[in-house]
């Protein structure tokens, strides 16, 4: 059935809605929901004028096919269309590539719009340009990435070994597609990411992604009915609360679900899921320095396990609240999970504007969820899901400990020293300017810890606009700086950071003649006032973080003084294929 | 019997291949093993080869009957690539002359087991998911055959040539057709002499050669592949499969529509320079995936160590670090192979002198270099032709040029690059005498 016309009158432009729903498929096509149709679900995108393909503002869809050299038809999308909720069974939905476009359209639409309405503010691409082109069907290969160089989402198809005749596209499924998205407006917001660093960096790339995608299937109420049939079985419409416990949505539920899903994709995804369900907590994967661990997919599991631990742990507090009832819809704790889902994602995008921009680890990010929910819920005891509660205790499972203490600071960052100047700087400017947040810097070198031999520049300064927790609109400004300082490898030893012991120790075989680039940076977060309230950073001479990452590129082979990319094509495949890396053995 | 007086070890002139030629000399009788034989280039260093590779093959395959006067003890093909094995093809290759010489046995890695149900003598330890993985490896051949197709459209199309470039669509034609499953040589392989041997590490090689030990340091079975990969293999396995079942489907640019009710769209002039870029990055995933399979093959390959005398010769075909994995660092026994592989005196260089086939490890632990030239020292064959596979901008040159400095400094180096193919005995050869005869 299609939506009522809202067409506004002309001349009213104002009038025109900012949003509007579109149907998607709710995880992939293997996935039914109660009337044995694909299970759907409606999403909320932001509306805008469009043209064929679909191509909005900023996104376009280009389905061609480069193993078959063929353009397949464009979908067309009015703003009143949503053709995936009149589709009548899966074969239908296979085999129509319009159906296809408008379903990645909708997803990566949604995870953009998601990440700016947690952040407050647009979020540009990692590439110059304001278009993320989406290749629904762009080649005959079990694998889906994100290509910085091609401005592009790349989404294959094949055959399963269950069913010659058939095809699995990996575009229909949920988590891939957000997967992928994800990985483009990371690399927006932090483009340094992508960057050669440590096991945790490139790790974190893969773990964010899969925690943002399993986040966003999860934040649909019936992908969570699903869990919960799985978990406690039965059409019941209401549960007892106390029957629902952490080892039946775990291990019945959750694992349930991924019997389910990506079942013929298991070959090319790694299974975050299923895999970060069964990850056992214990610090031995997070503190391995070689060995699967250090394997980007690999180590990013860990991260995944800790937050879906963490999901699980928050949804059943929720639901241990209402405990003395005899019994609840199962509709309303699908819901309940479902906000956890949702209330949780907004914190994981919203962390990012907390993390460094360089050298990334998951301690890091540890700290920036706890500093930004701290900043919205103080009291974490009294409220609804202790997440503040869950993330330190599941971490900390997994060996992840915040930057700071937990005693004096609650794992948060510290706020920066007040001996700070300001006099010459001009607050409208320091919104906008990325010369006069510089002269800020420039004038504060000293007090914020800056190595002075180093080349500095600020890569961005982002207003941030946001609703606080009284109800009243904050401002901040999100400022990224770099340091890059070459050296040889000889002079390592001689880079040092004003409040840090030791040097940069150079790896073992490292030429003394090779020159070494090392970069360090920070993140400024400028209050209402203009003022600074955290400066979270990873100085350029930090003897510790530089000599673990150049010992671990070192010995994984990596070519220095090459132009520094990250290809996800490889990647991807590298974890499909499991290749055995031994960069110390070759020639 | 005794123990022979003397090894010799001869490599042949064939292009971009092996083929080994060792003969124990005994006091009374030779025996001889061959180890390899195919090509996939025509030898062009020092000289040109006159005549084509298909005669000069037929002329090694000649002095080989010869020199093992119609009989030779056993013949070993290390892993199925075409560099190894086209020589013993039946109907394009001299595949004849070799049955002829009617081997007392045929080696090959345990991935090559063509069924229980023939008659071969199967390695202990090996089990039926192995037979299952090895299969599944067979069946690779549709990424092969889709990536000759690929290589063959490319170059039909002068436009498409010069857009992609000679070197990426060459080197995709040539690992196409070096992974290619050449049927009637492994047919020939297959059914070839007295009896098979379908070998994996630690095994009975099967050669009974008097005063001469064999030691099979690899290929590792499947449950010790799945030791080195820990967790992966079931994934690696099944994307393999995938791409396999996908390539057989869509070959190539231009066949068919994946959508057949809808009519086909019009390429958008908008996105000209995106379906450029992705034609490009297509041929490039399909290259990466062949260069896979090429990997995936090399580390298969049997590795044979051979104890005769104070000497031991070492051929380990073209496995790559994956596969030496499990004997350097992963086994129970490793440190007796350790001990074993450092007095290794007679080194075949692995996989025409490629960076990722002689281990550092495997390297760094054999005594016997030396950069005293005049001093007895460790003799390093490498079989390859220059020019033909890698480049260096990316150090992917074969052979390698750190790893051939490395040979020239610290070893005796015998290299089929120094054979004038024409010659009437187009090969290098180095004699061992053994002490205590």
């Amino acid at each position: 059935m299609k939506a009522q016309h809202t067409e506004a009158p002309a001349g009213v432009r104002h009038t025109l809605p900012s949003f509007r729903q579109l149907t998607i498929v709710a995880q992939d096509p293997s996935i039914e929901g109660h009337d044995g149709n694909v299970l759907r679900s409606k999403v909320v995108v932001p509306a805008e004028e469009m043209r064929s393909g679909p191509w909005g503002y900023r996104t376009q869809v280009v389905d061609y096919d480069a193993t078959r050299g063929k353009s397949y038809r464009k979908a067309t999308l009015s703003d009143v269309d949503d053709p995936l909720a009149e589709v009548e069974n899966r074969e239908a939905l296979l085999r129509d590539p319009t159906l296809h476009a408008v379903n990645c359209y909708g997803l990566v639409m949604r995870t953009l719009s998601r990440f700016e309405r947690a952040l407050g503010r647009h979020v540009c691409w990692g590439f110059y340009g304001h278009h993320l082109n989406v290749v629904p069907h762009a080649f005959a290969e079990a694998n889906a990435y994100y290509s910085r160089d091609d401005h592009a989402l790349l989404f294959g198809y094949f055959t399963p070994k269950s069913d010659p005749a058939g095809r699995v596209f990996t575009c229909l499924s949920h988590d891939i597609v957000v997967h992928e998205t994800t990985h483009a407006v990371l690399d927006g917001l932090r483009p340094r990411l992508m960057a050669p660093s440590s096991p945790d960096q490139a790790a974190f790339h893969e773990g964010f992604a899969d925690v943002v995608a399993l986040l966003s299937v999860f934040s649909l109420p019936g992908v969570v009915e699903t869990v919960l049939r799985h978990a406690l079985g039965g059409p019941a419409q209401t549960l007892e609360p106390t029957l629902v416990t952490r080892e039946k949505l775990k291990e019945s539920g959750l694992l349930g679900l991924a019997e389910e899903f990506g079942r013929e994709l298991r070959g090319i995804r790694g299974d975050a899921l299923r895999r970060s369900v069964k990850l056992e907590p214990k610090p031995d994967y997070y503190q391995a320095t070689t060995g699967p661990w250090v394997e980007p997919h690999r180590r990013g599991e860990i991260l995944v396990a800790a937050v879906l631990n963490t999901f699980v742990d928050a949804w059943l507090h929720a639901v241990g609240r209402v405990a003395d009832v005899r019994r609840v819809p199962r509709a309303t704790i699908a819901a309940e999970g479902a906000r956890v889902a949702d209330v949780l994602l907004t914190m994981v995008m919203r962390a990012i504007d907390y993390t460094p921009p360089v050298h990334l680890n998951f301690r890091d990010f540890l700290s920036a969820l706890l500093t930004i929910d701290t900043e919205l819920w103080p009291d974490d005891e009294g409220s609804k899901y202790r997440l503040r509660h869950y993330l330190k205790a599941n971490f900390s499972g997994f060996g992840i400990e915040p930057v700071t203490s937990l005693a004096t600071h609650g794992g948060c960052w510290r706020h920066p020293s007040q001996d700070l100047r300001y006099e010459r700087n001009r607050y409208e400017q320091m919104r906008a300017e990325p010369d006069e947040v510089f002269r800020f810097i420039w004038e504060n070198r000293k007090a914020l810890r800056l190595n002075e031999q180093a080349y500095s520049r600020v890569l961005s300064v982002r207003p941030v606009v946001r609703v606080g927790t009284d109800g009243f609109v904050l401002r901040e400004v999100v400022v990224e700086h770099l340091e890059t300082l070459k050296v040889a490898a000889k002079d390592l030893s001689t880079v040092h950071h004003p409040d840090k012991k030791g040097h940069i120790e150079k790896p073992e075989g490292m030429p003394d003649g090779l020159e070494i680039k090392l970069h360090g940076g920070g993140t400024l977060i400028f209050n209402d006032f203009g003022l600074l309230k955290y400066h979270i950073s990873n100085g350029v001479g930090e003897p510790e973080r530089q000599s673990r990452r150049l010992e671990h590129l070192w010995r994984r082979g990596h070519r220095f003084g090459r132009p520094e990319r990250s290809n996800f094509d490889e990647l991807h495949r590298a974890r499909a294929q499991g290749a055995v890396d031994n960069p110390g053995e070759v020639w | 019997m005794a123990a022979p007086r003397e090894v010799r070890v001869r490599s042949y002139q064939v292009g971009f291949g092996d083929c080994f030629l060792l003969s124990f000399i005994y006091k009374t009788v030779e025996r001889h093993v061959l180890i390899d034989f195919g090509s996939t280039g025509k030898p062009r260093h020092p000289a040109e080869l006159d005549g084509s590779l298909k005669s000069h093959l037929q002329r090694v395959a000649d002095h080989i009957a010869t020199t093992c006067d119609g009989k030779l003890d056993a013949v070993v093909a290390t892993h199925r690539h075409k560099d190894h094995i086209s020589g013993f093809d039946t109907k394009s290759g001299p595949g004849a002359t070799i049955r002829s010489l009617n081997p007392d046995v045929v080696i090959q890695p345990w991935t090559e087991h063509p069924d229980a149900a023939i008659d071969a003598e199967m390695a202990p330890g090996i089990t039926t998911d192995d037979l299952a993985f090895a299969k599944g490896l067979q069946q690779l051949d549709a990424i092969a055959e889709s990536a000759v197709a690929l290589a063959a459209t490319l170059r039909r199309r002068p436009a498409l040539r010069t857009r992609y470039g000679s070197a990426l669509i060459d080197e995709l034609g040539f690992l196409g057709e070096t992974n290619l499953a050449n049927k009637s040589a492994v047919e020939n392989l297959m059914t070839m002499g007295t009896s098979r041997r379908y070998l994996s590490y630690g095994q009975n090689s099967g050669l009974s050669l008097s005063g001469v030990r064999v030691h099979v340091l690899g290929p590792p079975t499947l449950a010790q592949f799945k030791e080195i990969r820990t967790q992966r293999t079931e994934d690696q396995e099944e994307f393999w499969m995938l791409q396999a079942v996908e390539q057989q489907t869509s070959p190539s640019p231009g066949e068919s529509t994946l959508f057949e009710e809808y009519e086909l769209g019009r390429h958008d002039p908008a996105s000209v320079w995106l379906r450029q870029r992705l034609q490009r990055a297509n041929i490039e995933q399909r290259l990466k995936i062949v260069r896979r399979l090429d990997s995936a093959l090399n580390n298969t390959s049997v590795i044979l160590l051979f104890e005769v005398g104070g000497h031991r010769l070492l051929f380990p075909g073209d496995a790559q670090i994956e596969n030496w994995e499990w004997a350097l660092k992963r086994a129970p026994d490793k440190q007796q192979n350790l001990t074993l592989l450092r007095g290794v005196t007679v080194y075949k260089c692995g996989h025409h002198g490629s960076r990722n086939a002689t281990p550092k490890t495997l390297w760094n632990n054999f005594d016997e270099r030396n950069t005293d030239s005049a001093a007895e020292r460790l003799r390093v064959f490498v079989s390859t032709a220059e020019g033909k596979h890698g480049h260096e901008e990316n150090n992917s040159e074969v052979p390698r040029e750190t790893l051939m400095n490395s040979f020239r400094q610290q070893t005796e180096l015998f290299t089929t690059e120094t054979v004038d193919p024409n010659l009437d005995e187009p090969f290098v050869e180095h004699v061992l005498q053994i002490q205590n005869s």
